[in-house]
């Protein structure tokens, strides 16, 4: 279970989102939705412990963030990082590896196995010795997924990992974290995509600066909510909501329009 | 004489790769420019405490000096909602400024020169003996302080070797980890304050700020490796010292500033021939 408890949090002086209240079964595939600056990274990154809260709580698993640091992993923005990085695709997942209590330059073999067949599971393998730089937009995203996965945590993070990613890395990105979550483990992803949105997540988190609505997606994915968000002309909303009633929306689907 | 004059370059080029690397890479080599300048305030306590110009407490009160101007430069950007450039711009001309108050005050009362403190005086290093009739009078004073901080960095560029990788490549994803960002900065920038000091000495503060930048800026326009960067900034501080050290004893020059006019002309040259080989991406040939 995911907990939120009358949380207010921002940067700074900033205050970016107000009394956040909802609670969520796990495991679960979330997705955390709403327009432009409504506060979906800020959540994130407080679920991650990396914002502390003004006011109100998180706790997973019962307990709180602080203490159950070491069940999550996180995959950041692509454009969180400098891409001329001198670091080869295999070092960035061994990453991943770190335990906090290793000492010294090198990883055991245990450890490069391990990164290996998660950079095989992303379909990525055969690039582990390139430069990170070198590799485009979707196959970044995916050694990041991999560096996650390697991580080998119960809740994986993801900071809208679809954003400039090219279909063929978007789908493969899906499938990865689909199986993911067949094997028992959780993921909280910042989604952009309204088309997919619904389809993808079993629950979602929808924000304007304050909680719209959280819960199962039927539930929350609806035109008031969704008008509550983004403010949009209802006709708009409407046609959408009618376009995903026609037709199953998988991800291929929605991007090809 | 020569051979220690240039053993100590040598060894402070170990401890500048290192910190040059992480701080180019972490892109704030500049800070080193301000940390460099910061020192001379500590310098001149630290002198007027233990009435020597290189006695241990001068050390630490400039290495002191030169780490609170880097906390003062990061917490003033961090809280005080100013640009990083502005930070750094207004505390470390002030420290610099105060400290020149103070030697300029003291006027005659002390024996501290500005110009040494700036462009160092790398030639005494051999004169500068201990006189305590133990095993440390082997070895010059500059140069013992050279193999302490250069071993301080060894054993922090090893020992943390993994955490350093990937908080300098993702600070994001390395805090989410629980790689401790704080203790990383403040270690590294920790001992560049080391660095500088026991530098300075042999160097004078602008040079200092040459050879953070010049060999870690061309390892890093051909790594591909951390651990190449590294070695290759290494490499180029080493080629920098034998080069420019032969350079002033032919024509009779200073050899610090020969140095890094050798450390700057090999970053031209790899710079010009990384672009030759692919005009289309700058000096770094990775997109």
């Amino acid at each position: 279970m995911i907990e939120v408890h009358n949380l207010t949090t921002g940067y700074g002086k900033n205050t970016a989102l107000w009394n956040i209240d909802f609670s969520i079964p796990l495991p679960s595939f979330i997705g955390i939705i709403g327009p432009n600056g409504s506060g979906k990274s800020t959540l994130l990154k407080t679920m991650l412990g990396e914002r502390k809260p003004l006011t109100g709580h998180i706790t997973l698993f019962g307990q709180p963030i602080a203490q159950v640091k070491n069940r999550l992993a996180y995959v950041p923005q692509l454009n969180s990082v400098d891409w001329n990085f001198p670091v080869q695709v295999l070092d960035v997942v061994l990453m991943g590896r770190f335990k906090t209590n290793s000492w010294g330059p090198f990883y055991s073999k245990e450890d490069k196995e391990k990164a290996k067949e998660y950079l095989n599971a992303v379909g990525m393998l055969d690039f582990q010795k390139r430069q990170i730089g070198e590799l485009s937009g979707g196959q970044r995203q995916r050694v990041f997924l991999a560096r996650a996965l390697a991580r080998e945590a119960d809740v994986l993070l993801l900071d809208e990992p679809l954003a400039g990613v090219d279909a063929a890395s978007g789908e493969r990105i899906l499938n990865v974290l689909s199986h993911y979550q067949q094997q028992g483990h959780s993921i909280i992803m910042v989604h952009h995509d309204l088309l997919t949105a619904a389809s993808l997540f079993d629950h979602l988190i929808l924000l304007q600066t304050r909680l719209v609505a959280a819960g199962p997606s039927p539930k929350v994915f609806n035109l008031e909510n969704l008008q509550t968000a983004y403010g949009t002309d209802v006709s708009i909303l409407s046609d959408l909501i009618n376009k995903l009633g026609q037709s199953p929306n998988t991800f291929t689907n929605a991007s090809s329009q | 004489m020569s051979l220690l004059i240039v053993l100590t370059a040598l060894m402070f080029m170990v401890q500048a790769a290192l910190g040059g690397s992480i701080l180019v890479l972490r892109r704030s080599v500049m800070l080193t420019d301000a940390m460099a300048h910061s020192v001379l305030p500590g310098l001149v306590i630290g002198y007027l405490i233990s009435g020597s110009r290189s006695g241990p407490e001068v050390l630490l009160f400039a290495g002191i000096s030169s780490f609170l101007a880097a906390f003062l430069i990061e917490k003033l950007s961090q809280f005080g909602g100013v640009w990083f450039e502005v930070s750094t711009g207004f505390v470390f001309t002030s420290l610099f400024a105060f400290g020149i108050l103070l030697v300029t005050a003291l006027g005659g009362n002390i024996d501290l020169d500005p110009d040494c403190i700036l462009y160092g005086e790398l030639l005494y290093v051999p004169f500068r003996y201990s006189t305590s009739a133990t095993w440390y009078d082997l070895l010059p004073i500059p140069m013992w302080n050279q193999i302490w901080v250069g071993l301080a960095w060894i054993w922090f560029a090893l020992s943390k070797w993994k955490q350093l990788k990937c908080w300098a490549f993702d600070e994001d994803f390395s805090r989410a980890t629980q790689i401790p960002v704080a203790g990383l900065r403040r270690w590294t920038l920790g001992l560049t304050s080391m660095t500088i000091v026991v530098g300075f000495d042999a160097f004078g503060a602008i040079l200092v700020l040459g050879f953070f930048i010049l060999p870690a800026s061309t390892a890093w326009l051909l790594a591909k490796k951390w651990g190449s960067m590294l070695s290759i900034a290494a490499i180029q501080g080493f080629l920098s010292v034998g080069i420019g050290y032969a350079m002033a004893f032919q024509f009779d020059l200073e050899p610090g500033p020969c140095m890094v006019c050798i450390s700057g002309l090999l970053f031209g040259i790899v710079a010009v021939v990384q672009h030759i080989r692919n005009p289309q991406s700058g000096f770094r040939p990775t997109h």
